[in-house]
């Protein structure tokens, strides 16, 4: 065995323990949850790695304790509206700023980016207020549209770069065919855009579905609750005590609808962050 | 079907006069091509036809009916794009039916117009392939297929053949010929390719830098350019320009003194236009040059001395560019030998001029009237 050889072992073997090291990283907060979710009340505070007799009822508690069940449906309400208005409007939005040519639309381009700039604590009063008049507060709307403040630059942003890219005779051909820019969007356009809005979508749709903030001010009833709240403000039996098994199961119960959403988009969303040149 | 005319049209983008002030009528049922080097305004000619962009003044009217303020579609074009611009999610056939379905067309007259287009194409067995499965030529076949099911008035195409091999582009030119023929429809075709334009066009337009420079039959075009523009854009290779000065007039030859020991013979209609010493150009076709034995053919042939510089072989014929043994730093005279010449460079050459096959072009570069 030569140097060369030696090296090239030895270089593999550091890049897969790299790749362990970031592996367990990210993936042992996730782990801990599910192993600690299977935890009976006392057993949680000893350490240990592995379970070995699962303890199930966590899981059919947490149902039982609090509107669970209503908590989820609302979280899929909220960030489904969010995903489909937030790319129904950017989709609008990407036509105009990358198709049409009109004084400003850089300037409004970065006036939409200058918007996400804002941390959400700062809009947090003035959006209460917004949120009040409009007499959405403790209703689940107030939510769909509050978010749309951090999910529509993106949305716009990416759709308008690749509404940029689509090949301009494309959109002729539907002209000189007899097509209105409506039709040109939805029948012409969005399917060659499906990659793109399955990713923006998708990240639009996490966004919503984690979102803490927003969700807890503007809502008042344990019923109203999206997941996140929810699960913070889950309450034990007395004052002092903290039901870890109930917060666990119901945090890993809330990852899994993610999960199933990426791995049935996999293959979208790669070719999406991936797919610049349209070619007909 | 429609004759198309347009008045005094201008097209501005921002401060570039792009179209200026053109006057054209294109007869029902003609092939016209536009042809002119890049930027010279043919494309968006065609575009202001289309109706994809407003002209900035004068009207265009298709059979007497004003469709300058017109979309697209109210016009009845339709388009063939350079990149065929085929819809990439969508089956050949649905490509074909776009159109009709967004006029509402009933589903049976669709599917009819659309077999019949396929028909008459040859892409049958493709209706249900995506764009991105057909070749180059199939892909080009289906954009044009697009445009014939909606039979309109008028057929646009936007170099349609620049994408394709040289091969393909020989065999759908005389396709597209033959669809003129079926269909009798107007067409207009542009492109930068004055081979295309020869073989395709019933009549050809020469636009150079936002003009029109001339209209005519491929023929025309060539015996009579009305000016040197025309007359070095028609003709492959291109013409040969010598500058000179007229040494004198002879009934209906000209002498054109051009730096050489002997001055050149022209021979035009009507010669007493033309004054000694006025500056004037030369145009022979490289066709019409030959290098005979120069003690052969009449008193007024003129013969031309120079050094061979390059030999370009094409096998069935040669061409050969000449250094003239002038002081002037003219362009190198190219000549066409026939079949397999033993030419070489450095050689001393002398070619051939005729003087019924030379063209005169005064100062301002317009064509002096041929005889034939």
């Amino acid at each position: 065995m030569n140097a060369k050889q030696m090296k090239k072992i030895i270089s593999r073997t550091a890049f897969y323990l790299l790749l362990a090291v970031i592996g367990l990283y990210t993936v042992f907060p996730f782990y801990w949850a599910i192993v600690s979710s299977l935890k009976t009340g006392s057993t949680l505070f000893e350490v240990e790695y592995w379970v070995s007799n699962p303890y199930w009822q966590n899981y059919v508690s947490v149902f039982q304790e609090q509107p669970f069940g209503r908590n989820i449906l609302n979280s899929l309400f909220v960030s489904v509206s969010t995903v489909a208005l937030s790319l129904a409007l950017a989709l609008a939005a990407a036509y105009a700023i990358g198709r049409i040519q009109f004084r400003g639309r850089m300037l409004l381009l970065f006036v939409i980016l200058g918007v996400s700039m804002f941390p959400q604590i700062a809009v947090l009063s003035g959006m209460f207020e917004l949120i009040n008049s409009l007499g959405l507060y403790n209703n689940l709307l107030a939510l769909s549209f509050s978010y749309l403040i951090f999910t529509l630059p993106f949305t716009v942003w990416v759709l308008t770069t690749f509404m940029r890219e689509l090949p301009k005779e494309l959109e002729e051909a539907a002209i000189v065919d007899g097509a209105t820019p409506f039709t040109i969007v939805t029948q012409v356009f969005m399917p060659l855009m499906g990659p793109a809005l399955v990713t923006t979508g998708l990240l639009a749709f996490i966004a919503a579905w984690n979102e803490f903030l927003f969700a807890l001010t503007f809502t008042l009833s344990s019923e109203m609750r999206t997941v996140p709240v929810a699960i913070a403000l889950t309450s034990g039996a007395s004052a002092h005590e903290l039901p870890w098994g109930n917060i666990m199961a119901a945090s890993v119960i809330v990852t899994v609808p993610l999960i199933i959403l990426v791995l049935v988009f996999q293959k979208r969303i790669v070719s999406g962050l991936t797919a610049g040149a349209v070619k007909g | 079907m429609a004759g198309i005319s347009m008045q005094t049209v201008d097209k501005r983008f921002g401060k570039t006069e792009v179209i200026q002030q053109v006057d054209l009528a294109i007869n029902d049922g003609e092939f016209a091509v536009f042809v002119g080097p890049s930027g010279c305004g043919k494309s968006t000619l065609l575009r202001l036809i289309a109706g994809l962009e407003e002209v900035s003044g004068g009207t265009i009217q298709f059979d007497n009916q004003d469709v300058t303020n017109l979309e697209p579609s109210e016009r009845g074009v339709a388009m063939v794009f350079q990149s065929y611009a085929l819809y990439p999610h969508m089956s050949v056939y649905d490509n074909m039916a776009f159109g009709l379905k967004l006029k509402k067309t009933d589903a049976k007259t669709i599917r009819e117009r659309v077999q019949e287009s396929a028909r008459i194409l040859q892409i049958e067995h493709l209706l249900d392939r995506k764009p991105k499965e057909l070749s180059g030529g199939q892909r080009q076949r289906v954009a044009i297929g697009r445009a014939i099911v909606r039979k309109p008035r008028v057929f646009l195409f936007d170099e349609p053949l620049s994408n394709l091999d040289a091969a393909l582009r020989v065999q759908m030119r005389l396709e597209l010929k033959r669809l003129h023929r079926e269909l009798g429809t107007t067409m207009i075709y542009v492109t930068h390719d004055q081979v295309e334009a020869m073989t395709l066009a019933d009549r050809i337009v020469v636009l150079n830098g936002g003009r029109v420079e001339q209209v005519g039959t491929p023929l025309e075009l060539y015996h009579h350019p009305a000016n040197l523009f025309v007359a070095g854009f028609i003709g492959s290779p291109k013409m040969n320009f010598i500058a000179g000065k007229i040494a004198g007039c002879n009934g209906n030859l000209v002498q054109v003194d051009i730096g050489t020991s002997h001055p050149i013979s022209a021979e035009v209609p009507e010669s007493s236009s033309l004054k000694p010493g006025v500056p004037i150009t030369i145009g022979v076709r490289p066709e019409h040059l030959s290098d005979a034995d120069p003690s052969e053919g009449s008193e007024q042939t003129s013969h031309v001395e120079g050094t061979v510089i390059a030999v370009e072989h094409l096998g069935s014929e040669a061409y050969i560019h000449l250094k003239l043994n002038t002081n002037a730093a003219d362009e190198p005279l190219v000549f066409k030998a026939i079949g397999d010449t033993g030419w070489e460079t450095g050689q001393q050459a002398t070619v051939t001029v005729e003087p019924g096959r030379c063209y005169l072009f005064d100062e301002s570069g317009n064509a002096v009237e041929r005889g034939h």
